[in-house]
């Protein structure tokens, strides 16, 4: 009797062992699928080039903009949810965020397009880091409320107790004790901006390919992918999984520099 | 309270409630109904009674720390030196730097080093500490943890034992020179012989500051206090010199209470 409920628990827990492990594999096949085919892609068709860094760089200028834009207002707006608004307040700013949060992205573009960029010109960097910022500050708001909410209330107390004032106790106690959790959502939340594409299609100017001379007026290697991507040149199609494969590594890479900051204890 | 002894912290009528978020103060539940006492200058007091009597909010309500919780609300008065701490002109975050509170768990703030941790009233503030260096050493000394610690001053104030952590909270909290210290069974949380620290050092700070101790312990009230007071429900039974509280109480309850009785023959 025990000896069959044994071998019978062996054999469930292996079962469910490897249909984990099967589950992970399968999760991990297309990520790791797609950066040796468009390495090999990029390679057979010639796409790598100088060029690329230039959209590299393109990139990471407007995705630094865009952090700058979403993150200090995200903080603010989260900070505000987490230890000032009343409770109906708070709920209200957190259905707003949530639904932002989910919202397709290529709404930004279009909001930021119609309203800001009419002022100044439809393509330009500025517009296209606002619409991103906007992408990432309900996101970023979210975060730092959630966060807020998990520093203990004894340590809240303490300061308190301290005759703290109570705008003291969450800028120098509260954000400085959940500091490299927010180090790390802002940085995953970068790399999720720099892959991000379709906020950018009305802000970006005219989209070129990766080929094109002038690389537009900001460059951006999501945009470019996609724009390369579309077009029936091999060559420009070799850019194009050129892109793609700095575009995974360089995410998968800031996504893990989040990960290790933010799973640092301060 | 020894008769000739001056009322530092006097309450009045003194009634605290918790209200759940968003419901009317009407349906609220009573944590104190009507507590009226004096806590004598330079003595220490002790708070004892069971569990929800309503002694850790007496004690914070004294320093206005009732308040912070969320749907918290005080009725009554608290006068500090004559002044009501609840007074329309009042800085609640002055008040709390005039009477220190130290907590039941040792709270250190874990992004700050020992040092740190001493100077935080001052240096989370934004004021100059001069002379820190100084005041840090004094500090530990006061609360014996000097020899422990010396070497590790830039330690994690959460690196050190508990019993350490809460000396260090206690030199925190003594750092700012409060004029009363509350200390919320600044015990439970320790061994007995870190316990026999922290009672040595209140008899040592015995007569240079206003200390109110909310304990559990009976024993240690027995020790450490001058005037002890019995706390029901929310309501003070009685409030004598220790030595009366343990050998000759007035009221049942606290006789119940006093010698483990309580809630099996007479309840409450």
């Amino acid at each position: 009797m025990t000896h069959t409920s044994g071998t019978r628990r062996a054999r469930t827990d292996r079962l469910v062992s490897w249909a984990g492990a099967l589950a992970f594999a399968g999760l991990l096949a297309p990520v790791l699928g797609l950066v040796l085919w468009s390495l090999l892609e990029a390679l057979a068709l010639g796409g790598f080039e100088l060029r690329l860094f230039a959209a590299l760089v393109g990139s990471l200028e407007l995705c630094a903009l865009a952090l700058l834009f979403g993150l200090p207002t995200g903080l603010l707006a989260g900070l505000h949810v987490a230890e000032l608004a009343g409770p109906r307040v708070a709920r209200a700013v957190r259905m707003i965020a949530d639904v932002l949060a989910g919202a397709p992205p290529l709404l930004f573009g279009v909001l930021v397009h119609s309203t800001v960029a009419s002022f100044t010109g439809a393509s330009s960097l500025l517009p296209s880091a606002l619409a991103l910022g906007l992408f990432i500050a309900p996101a970023m708001a979210r975060a730092t409320e959630e966060l807020l909410s998990l520093v203990p209330e004894g340590l809240r107390e303490a300061a308190l107790g301290l005759g703290l004032a109570p705008w003291r106790v969450v800028l120098f106690v509260c954000l400085p004790s959940v500091r490299s959790s927010l180090g790390g959502v802002a940085l995953a939340l970068g790399a999720r901006a720099l892959g991000e594409a379709a906020p950018l299609l009305f802000t970006a100017g005219a989209v070129r390919g990766l080929g094109a001379a002038v690389f537009g007026d900001s460059p951006s290697l999501a945009l470019g992918l996609y724009a390369s991507m579309s077009s029936a040149d091999p060559a420009e199609q070799g850019k194009a999984w050129a892109a793609a494969f700095v575009l995974l590594v360089t995410v998968v890479a800031a996504s893990a520099l989040g990960r290790s900051v933010g799973e640092r204890r301060a | 309270m020894s008769a000739s002894a001056r009322a530092k912290v006097v309450v009045e009528d003194l009634r605290a409630w918790f209200a759940a978020p968003g419901r009317p103060a009407s349906e609220a539940t009573s944590a104190l109904s009507g507590v009226s006492m004096r806590f004598a200058e330079n003595e220490v007091t002790a708070l004892i009674g069971p569990s929800g009597s309503g002694k850790s909010t007496l004690l914070r309500c004294i320093n206005r720390m009732h308040e912070v919780t969320r749907g918290a609300g005080v009725g009554g008065s608290v006068r500090l030196d004559g002044v009501d701490v609840y007074g329309a002109k009042v800085d609640p975050v002055e008040v709390r730097r005039r009477i220190g509170l130290v907590f039941q768990r040792p709270n250190p703030l874990p992004m700050l080093s020992v040092r740190e941790n001493v100077l935080a009233g001052f240096r989370l503030a934004g004021e100059p500490v001069p002379q820190a260096e100084e005041l840090v050493e004094s500090m530990l000394r006061r609360v014996a943890l000097w020899d422990e610690v010396k070497d590790r001053l830039d330690r994690p104030g959460t690196s050190l034992s508990g019993g350490q952590q809460q000396r260090l909270c206690i030199a925190r909290c003594l750092a700012l020179r409060p004029e009363v210290m509350l200390m919320d069974e600044p015990c439970s949380a320790l061994d007995p012989v870190a316990t026999a620290r922290i009672e040595e050092l209140l008899n040592e700070l015995r007569s240079k500051i206003t200390i109110v101790v909310v304990t559990h312990n009976l024993q240690q009230a027995a020790r450490v206090a001058d005037s002890t007071a019995f706390l029901h429900q929310g309501e003070l039974i009685e409030h004598e010199p220790t030595s009366v509280v343990f050998t000759n109480p007035r009221d049942p309850r606290t006789e119940n209470y006093i010698t483990g009785r309580f809630g099996r023959t007479t309840g409450s």
